[in-house]
């Protein structure tokens, strides 16, 4: 239970930018995920939190304190990794104990503490055997009571348990959740994957290139991303660049109404899901279904939309990406009459992410 | 499939072990011994020198294992750190030379008119040869310890040093986040992974130790020198009489073996 402050830490790997200053704010007791692609820097950056990895211009504060002199050893930051990492050497509840150990906790106690982290993690009788006995899914158990047991009031997970199956990890997560909101543990989750993010965690930060791009709710950096590779990460597939003159963006579909006024180029980014069947008041476009393929909760569209989409001076033709609704699919070949809805349409300045400090 | 090749060592090495036995009890009937009798092995426990020579000969082994265990483990720990091939190269250069060449030159390195020798003297550190201390045909061994020092450290820090690489360095930083420093990381991250190939390099050095004839025979003293130097010598001499007592130095080194081998299978399966 502590809040996590990063002041614009940049760290490099051999000489390499890896990241250029960060800032960030996790509050006491919040769940909170870093997304990013692999190469982002999310891990080191979480290096950099755990004192494993030396920020080239920064500071980290924990509890309002700076840590950057305490060896990792003393921050009192638990760590957890892809692979359960359990010691080899040691039985189930060896490495339990293991924190505890070197805390000197006596021995009562830390068989105590042992016995119900056994029973939480679902454990229980196994706590003698050798770890590599152990099933994948408990293995990962045992590594999140290991770091759990010694109640860290600020927990670091790097990619967890993505070695395991999808249903064992949503068990695992749900469990983690859970236990964390009980123990009020601060969560910084690093992931690359928008599935693990949403469900753990109630706010989300975009990692690209070494630089925080975006940070948010959920559903915020899902519908307002801030730069084109958030946009393109979060899952939008429709991008029309563009000029913007008040609430109207001038594309290749012609003049389209978008979600907030601005000026200059921009780039209109569109949801598959966002775009609505029929006509509307305005944004209405007939286009080509091209292909049609079932995706199970959605059929995925191909359009292809004829210059000038929506009347005035287009371009050449467009393509879209429509996820039409599963009840009345339309068929390749087919012409439909669409519209996407200005809330929907959400203007990107051109590559802010080349600027620097962005 | 390996049973002929099995065959062919077990027959040559288990034939040569039981003819070693056979002829240390007096029987050999080239020699014309028919009786058993273990005059051999009496006359052995008798002698002063045998015992002082089993004394040396354990000594100079535990010794150089220690020192050699000690060292390569932490020159194993510094290459480790360093992650150079070139110097991981350079630390295994003493490997592919012979025993005989590196007691030669220890030899001409270490003797009273060696190297170092005429070096100190030049420098004005000692007056000459008689200034040097002994090191070597000492009768504490230090030269053969020496030598088997130089040449068993580096083994000892190739097989450690593998060990060193299949251990995950992830395990550090976790050990690290759950707070411990760097000596209880050594003990129980670092320690446990090297254990059993640590364990290994000290049994195979032990039994070179107590079996090797030729660094003894170079850099020993005459007297006491180590088990295998008299079982050497008792087996050349030119009295043939007593090649019984050269097989009953023989069947004791092999016992020392087989009693180290004992103990080492025995901890390497209560692991």
């Amino acid at each position: 239970m502590t809040r996590l402050e990063l002041d614009g830490i940049s760290a490099a790997h051999g000489g390499h930018p890896v990241l250029r200053g960060v800032s960030l704010s996790v509050g006491s007791g919040e769940r909170f995920a870093l997304l990013g692609a692999s190469g982002s820097g999310k891990s080191t950056l979480l290096r950099v939190v755990a004192g494993l990895h030396p920020p080239t211009q920064g500071d980290v504060r924990l509890g309002g304190r700076s840590v950057l002199s305490v060896p990792p050893e003393a921050r009192d930051v638990g760590l957890v990794f892809q692979d359960p990492l359990l010691f080899p050497h040691l039985s189930v509840a060896g490495n339990l104990a293991f924190g505890l150990r070197q805390r000197r906790v006596p021995r009562a106690e830390t068989d105590a503490r042992v016995a119900d982290m056994l029973a939480r993690t679902g454990l229980q009788g196994l706590g003698p055997r050798r770890v590599g006995a152990l099933s994948g899914g408990q293995a990962g158990r045992a590594a999140l009571g290991r770091a759990l047991i010694t109640r860290p009031p600020l927990l670091l997970l790097d990619e967890p348990l993505s070695a395991l199956d999808a249903p064992l990890r949503r068990d695992l997560r749900e469990w983690l959740v859970r236990e964390a909101q009980e123990r009020g543990t601060t969560l910084l989750l690093v992931t690359h994957d928008q599935e693990e993010a949403l469900a753990t965690a109630q706010r989300i930060g975009f990692l690209d290139g070494g630089r925080l791009a975006q940070v948010g709710e959920p559903a915020e950096l899902y519908a307002q991303p801030a730069t084109l590779n958030a946009a393109r990460f979060f899952g939008s597939l429709n991008f029309l660049p563009g000029v913007q003159d008040s609430a109207d963006v001038m594309t290749a579909l012609g003049r389209l109404r978008v979600a907030r006024p601005g000026h200059g180029p921009v780039t209109v980014t569109v949801r598959p899901e966002a775009i609505r069947p029929g006509p509307a008041a305005v944004n209405t476009l007939r286009a080509q279904v091209r292909q049609v393929s079932f995706a199970g909760a959605y059929w995925r569209c191909e359009l292809t939309v004829p210059a000038p989409g929506m009347g005035g001076p287009g371009g050449q033709e467009t393509a879209l990406v429509w996820h039409a609704p599963p009840d009345a699919p339309p068929h390749a070949g087919d012409t439909v009459t669409l519209h996407l809805p200005p809330a929907a349409c959400w203007t990107v300045p051109e590559h802010p992410e080349d600027r620097p400090g962005a | 499939m390996v049973a002929p090749a099995l065959l062919v060592t077990a027959g040559l090495f288990g034939g040569g072990l039981i003819l070693t036995v056979v002829q240390s009890v007096g029987v050999d009937p080239v020699l014309g011994g028919q009786k058993v009798t273990f005059a051999a092995y009496r006359t052995l426990a008798a002698d002063p020198a045998v015992r002082a020579s089993l004394l040396l000969t354990l000594g100079v082994a535990t010794l150089s294992t220690g020192l050699s265990a000690a060292l390569g483990t932490a020159l194993a720990l510094l290459l480790r750190r360093a992650g150079r091939a070139r110097l991981r190269f350079l630390a295994g250069l003493t490997l592919p030379v012979p025993h005989v060449l590196a007691a030669t030159l220890v030899l001409l390195t270490l003797s009273q008119s060696g190297l170092l020798s005429r070096v100190t003297a030049a420098l004005g550190l000692t007056r000459g040869p008689q200034d040097f201390p002994a090191l070597l045909f000492d009768p504490l061994g230090v030269g053969v310890v020496l030598e088997l020092v130089w040449k068993e450290t580096p083994f000892v820090a190739l097989l450690v040093l593998a060990a060193l690489t299949r251990l995950d360095g992830r395990l550090h930083d976790v050990a690290r986040s759950l707070g411990a420093g760097r000596a209880a990381r050594f003990r129980q991250v670092t320690w446990p992974a090297i254990r059993p190939a640590l364990l290994t390099a000290c049994v195979l050095v032990f039994a070179f130790a107590l079996g090797t004839v030729e660094v003894p025979l170079l850099l020993g003293a005459t007297s006491p020198t180590t088990l295998s130097v008299l079982a050497y010598q008792a087996f050349t001499d030119t009295d043939l009489g007593r090649r019984p007592l050269a097989m009953a130095l023989s069947t004791v080194l092999a016992g020392l073996g087989a009693l180290l081998l004992w103990a080492y299978v025995r901890t390497g399966s209560s692991r």
